[in-house]
């Protein structure tokens, strides 16, 4: 007995002490998680043990098709992609770059991914889908990249984790050395007769409230924020360093003060940028001309993902707010999209020894980057949303970012934003038919089971093994 | 290592079934995870009961939002407050055990709310039907979870206790 009390005690103690731990990220796997679920997975279902032995094989033949010819969405994507690109590249912008005592051209480039240099803090690097070649990095290093008429940060001269080349967003600030620092002059939309505030702008801390942040700003305590003089617009301005590589007038952001705003004294000044580095699909690289028939070149030899298909072999029961499937398809990550047809259905949870555990679109806490199509306008509305649970006949998302929209969402066609190989873009949601505040209701193409002929993208890694399966003498 | 599978594979299609049968009525489902976990508290030692807590905190974060550690911490905390509970409430007594399995549902409820549902509701979704059920169904249960292989000790040491004292 006195041992048991013994034991209890020691209990209690790492009861007390893991506290912090899981409260924090309740949803955060452990590492080696995934294999001991895969283990649990077996005994629910004993039958997925005997498709390890035709998954390679499977994979295989799936890369030897190309899973986009003649598909029905394709005309879709192709035109979602057209009006991106538009909307990405601005003519004037294009102009004040071509102005430049070096001038550069525009390049629009697919974003791969976007990711955070430590884990749990803001993603402020973009992977593109462009290799990092040596040669050709030194003169892209350093070169703008833009989104409309914001300026979003700076090609990195360092190949990212799988070889590609990267973006350093203005938000990145590394944990040693200097982040970017941009000179910029904020100007009142609301009343442009009052004085411009000069400040220097560079990435906030991963803890503060806003992505950017200003330092040496004259005048320093100047109020910003009240009605008639809100919003003060920072834009890029000429400077000794950087005037022969960025033009002047590129937006950088909405300025946001905090301090003790009914003394007029200003804490912090901080930056909101029209861009969050999670919703960003296309970007535009400006480059010296003579590298742009390079870049074309490696764009148009960009191959597509063969697809994978996934055996479900148990699904969670409908009728709660989050729906799991059980299934299997090697070689997938946790990240990577399901679809079905032209709909994405899922989002791979966890993934081990082949064995993958999904959950369906919309489970609450799944934050996904997507694209809207809003009724009557071009412009196509990039966000980030985050799920809230199933409801009968669609799902409930809840808009992460922007944090203010302008415009109602209602009857918008939702498609999916980047995120990584697995995900791509322009992959149907569904139809918003309420918007209420950041609340959006999606009504989703499900039926009570999930979809025959589910599918996923399979990675490079996967891609590469499978070309060789093929091409090896049979 | 057998005893081991064999609890697991109990425990993982007990949970399978108490999922189908939730989403089917609605939320009206017994909660079997808190029977279990009364169970725990009543009638095992404390290695037992972790080793229990474990297996039963896998096929939950397989089958339910959340990761492992945070299941299995969420089972410990609401299976220390039944145990101390058991001193005072006489776990041996049919009614307290319905009243004990009406507490740890209800925790258990609450705790997934806050933790898994950004403290809005419970995944499951579980009614208050839910929670008045499994106060019903845990002394019949609590007579049948002794066949996955652990006795109750407790209740067998309890009397042997007190004629060492008298």
């Amino acid at each position: 007995m006195r041992r048991d009390t013994r034991e209890l005690r020691w209990v209690l103690l790492l009861f007390v002490l893991t506290a912090p731990f899981v409260l924090r990220a309740p949803r955060s796997p452990l590492p080696g998680e995934d294999y001991v679920h895969a283990g649990a997975a077996l005994l629910l279902r004993p039958a997925l043990l005997l498709q390890e032995f035709g998954g390679a094989r499977a994979v295989a033949l799936a890369a030897e098709e190309d899973p986009l010819e003649g598909a029905p969405g394709r005309a879709t994507r192709a035109a979602l992609d057209a009006a991106l690109e538009e909307q990405v590249l601005a003519a004037d912008v294009a102009a004040r770059f071509a102005a430049l005592p070096r001038p550069r051209v525009p390049c629009i480039v697919e974003v791969r991914r976007a990711r955070a240099r430590r884990s749990g803090t803001r993603p402020t690097l973009l992977d593109l889908a462009l290799p990092h070649v040596p040669e050709f990095a030194t003169a892209l290093a350093g070169s703008p990249v833009v989104v409309g008429e914001s300026l979003v940060g700076f090609v990195d001269a360092e190949p990212g984790p799988r070889g590609e080349l990267v973006v350093r967003s203005l938000a990145d600030r590394p944990v040693r050395g200097t982040g970017q620092r941009v000179i910029a002059l904020a100007e009142s939309a609301a009343d442009p007769s009052l004085p411009a505030i000069k400040l220097v702008v560079e990435g906030a801390g991963a803890t503060e409230r806003f992505p950017l942040r200003a330092f040496l700003t004259t005048p320093r305590h100047f109020d910003t924020w009240s009605e008639g003089r809100h919003p003060f617009v920072a834009r890029t301005t000429a400077s000794a360093d950087d005037r022969e590589l960025v033009p002047q007038q590129l937006r950088l952001g909405i300025v946001e003060d905090w301090g003790y705003l009914e003394r007029d004294f200003v804490l912090t000044r901080y930056l909101q940028p029209d861009w969050d580095a999670r919703s960003l699909v296309r970007v535009v690289l400006f480059v010296p001309p003579e590298l742009r028939g390079q870049l074309e070149s490696w764009r148009a030899q960009r191959e597509h993902a063969p697809r994978l298909p996934m055996h479900v072999a148990w699904e969670g029961p409908a009728g709660l707010t989050y729906r799991d499937a059980l299934g299997y398809a090697p070689g997938l990550e946790p990240g990577a999209g399901l679809f079905a047809g032209e709909q994405l259905c899922g989002i791979v949870r966890a993934a081990a020894f082949g064995l993958v555990f999904a959950e369906a679109l919309g489970s609450r806490g799944q934050q996904l980057p997507a694209l809207a199509r809003v009724p009557g306008r071009a412009e196509i509305v990039p966000l980030l949303v985050e799920g809230q649970g199933l409801v009968p006949g669609g799902a409930r998302l809840r808009v992460v970012w922007p944090e203010e929209l302008a415009i109602s969402l209602r009857g918008a066609e939702l498609f999916s934003g980047v995120r990584g190989e697995g995900l791509p873009s322009g992959w149907r949601l569904g139809t918003v038919y309420a918007h209420q505040g950041r609340t959006l209701h999606v009504e989703r193409v499900t039926a009570r089971t999930w979809p025959e002929g589910l599918f996923a993208f399979a990675p490079s890694a996967r891609r590469e093994a499978a070309r060789t399966a093929a091409e090896a003498p049979r | 290592m057998i005893g081991l599978v064999l609890r697991s594979l109990v425990l993982v299609h007990l949970l399978a079934l108490e999922l189908i049968v939730t989403a089917r009525l609605g939320g009206v489902a017994p909660d079997l995870s808190a029977v279990v976990l009364v169970w725990c508290a009543l009638a095992l030692r404390t290695r037992s009961a972790l080793l229990v807590i474990v297996l039963l905190a896998v096929p939950r974060s397989l089958l339910l939002p959340g990761s492992l550690h945070a299941h299995a911490w969420l089972l410990c905390g609401v299976w220390l407050v039944l145990r101390s509970s058991c001193h005072y409430l006489f776990g041996e007594r049919w009614f307290w055990q319905m009243l004990l399995a009406a507490l740890a549902a209800a925790a258990l409820a609450l705790a997934q709310g806050l933790l898994f549902g950004d403290a809005h509701a419970d995944p499951l979704g579980p009614a208050l039907l839910a929670i008045t059920l499994t106060a019903i169904v845990a002394p019949g249960l609590l007579l049948l979870l002794p066949l996955l292989g652990a006795g109750l000790r407790r209740r067998e040491e309890r009397p042997a206790r007190t004629e060492a004292i008298s």
